[in-house]
């Protein structure tokens, strides 16, 4: 019965997003423990030691970005990707694109039902987020 | 239970006040002031000067201070009924060495790791309100882009004070706000019928359909506004006001308000989170362990949800703000 009441309120739309973020978040969380170790275990030669980081963290983005001579702003942190510390971003950006990988996989759904006013501000959703994610918002 | 709860903020308040020492000590002996611009990192330890090469904890003990830490706010913070990211940014900015830049980074995953794990349970229940999730999670994810980009720019200082004063606020409207189960809501209004804001859901506890609808749809929508741009300047995600104001000023059930306010945050944190990592704001030995102490600790804590009274807890997590504040407004006179 209580199966059969909960089935009715479940539309297709919510059966997109619970897909997605069910999926891609589990999948995320495993590979930021999975860096994580590789990290601070130091199975690949980061760029900066954790031990390191101690003298590093209390300084503001900007200052640490010139400290460590190595331009991670925007997404400079990408020739880096090879050492074990910047190989956590991408589990982490990965994180950060789920709601635009959701929004893209309902778009097409939401204007098939001809809800153009729900996929307007969906897809206004992606290009706020993927302006957002470019870089040139500084 | 009140021993219980008891424990648990005597404990906290044990680990505040360690911290708070420990930092003490660190700035001491790591002041920013003296940290030489290093060229290459590999010859990190030798371009530092032999002064500043004093004991300071290493880097290990910060971070499992830091799980611990988050372990405990991921507890509170479901018992309490409050997002991670409004007392991760308060407490560990406050209590811990680390730049208000990259606590701020993390408390927008923290927001956004906590609210992903719970959307699809709240989702597949059936109470969340689709459309509206989506209007206001628009809205609050382009303000807080602005709010990230200003919080940015202002210097750590002014952020602290900033802080101190909108923690402050958040316990006033904590203390003051009486939410109400099933809002009576005599008349919709345009906006809301122009996106059909409206729903229906089968609430257990009752054993019975609720069928609501919203008002006051543009009013929200500005105050979605503030809150996005607050929760981007400060890191904080939104969970603290999503649900007052959907509650109480839109006329949304409170399951729906709850259950809407996580994808709001989950939009709205994963926006502004961009624009810190863009600045380069991101460090994984914080990041990380926060996430996975939070996200423990919310397991915990909606275990304990069923044996602990929520008011008990609530009223820890306002001395807690309360504390927190207090530290932000010291700090932010570098005492």
């Amino acid at each position: 019965m209580k199966k059969e009441k909960s089935s009715k309120y479940n539309t297709k739309r919510r059966e997109i997003y619970v897909s997605v973020f069910d999926l891609y978040g589990k999948m995320a969380f495993i590979f930021i423990l999975l860096t994580f170790l590789i990290y601070i275990f130091q199975i690949f030669e980061p760029q900066i030691p954790p031990e390191k980081l101690t003298k590093l963290w209390s300084m503001s983005s900007s200052e640490f970005s010139r400290t460590i001579d190595s331009n991670i702003s925007g997404w400079g942190w990408i020739k880096l990707i090879y050492k074990s510390d910047y190989m956590n971003y991408l589990p982490i950006i990965f994180l950060s694109i789920i709601v635009v990988i959701a929004n893209l996989r309902i778009l097409p759904f939401l204007l098939s039902e001809k809800d153009y006013k729900l996929a307007l501000i969906s897809l206004l959703q992606i290009i706020v987020i993927l302006i957002a994610a470019s870089g040139v918002l500084k | 239970m009140k021993i219980l709860n008891n424990v648990l903020f005597f404990i906290f308040l044990f680990f505040l006040y360690n911290l708070n020492v420990f930092q003490t000590f660190s700035q001491d002996s790591v002041s920013k002031n003296t940290i030489p611009k290093i060229v290459e990192t590999k010859s990190l330890e030798a371009d530092i000067a032999p002064e500043n090469k004093q004991k300071s904890f290493p880097w290990w003990v910060w971070i499992i201070l830091l799980f611990v830490v988050c372990f405990f706010i991921g507890i509170i913070a479901v018992l309490g009924g409050v997002g991670g990211g409004v007392l991760f940014v308060p407490i560990v900015g406050s209590f811990f060495p680390f730049h208000m830049d990259f606590v701020r980074t993390t408390g927008l995953l923290l927001a956004m790791s906590g609210a992903l794990s719970s959307v699809p349970s709240l989702f597949r229940r059936g109470i969340s309100n689709i459309r509206a999730s989506i209007l206001f999670a628009f809205v609050a994810s382009v303000a807080s882009i602005a709010g990230a980009i200003v919080g940015i720019l202002i210097p750590e200082n002014i952020v602290q004070l900033l802080l101190g004063i909108i923690i402050f606020c958040i316990f006033l409207i904590m203390f003051f706000t009486k939410s109400s189960d099933y809002p009576q809501v005599k008349k919709t209004d345009k906006l809301a019928q122009i996106f059909e804001i409206n729903g229906c859901y089968f609430d257990e506890s009752i054993g019975k359909e609720v069928i609501w609808k919203a008002h006051n749809t543009l009013i929200s929508i500005f105050i979605f506004l503030i809150i996005g741009f607050i929760g981007g300047m400060f890191g904080l995600g939104a969970g603290w006001a999503n649900v007052p104001v959907l509650n109480i000023i839109a006329g949304f059930p409170l399951k729906v308000s709850v259950a809407t306010s996580s994808f709001i945050l989950l939009t709205s944190s994963s926006t502004a989170a961009w624009i810190y990592i863009n600045k380069g704001a991101l460090l994984p030995i914080i990041a990380v362990p926060s996430i996975i102490g939070v996200m423990l600790g919310a397991k915990l804590g909606v275990e304990l949800l069923k044996k602990v009274k929520s008011q008990n807890i609530r009223k820890i997590v306002m001395i807690l703000l309360l504390i927190a504040c207090v530290r932000a407004l010291l700090k932010a006179f570098f005492i």
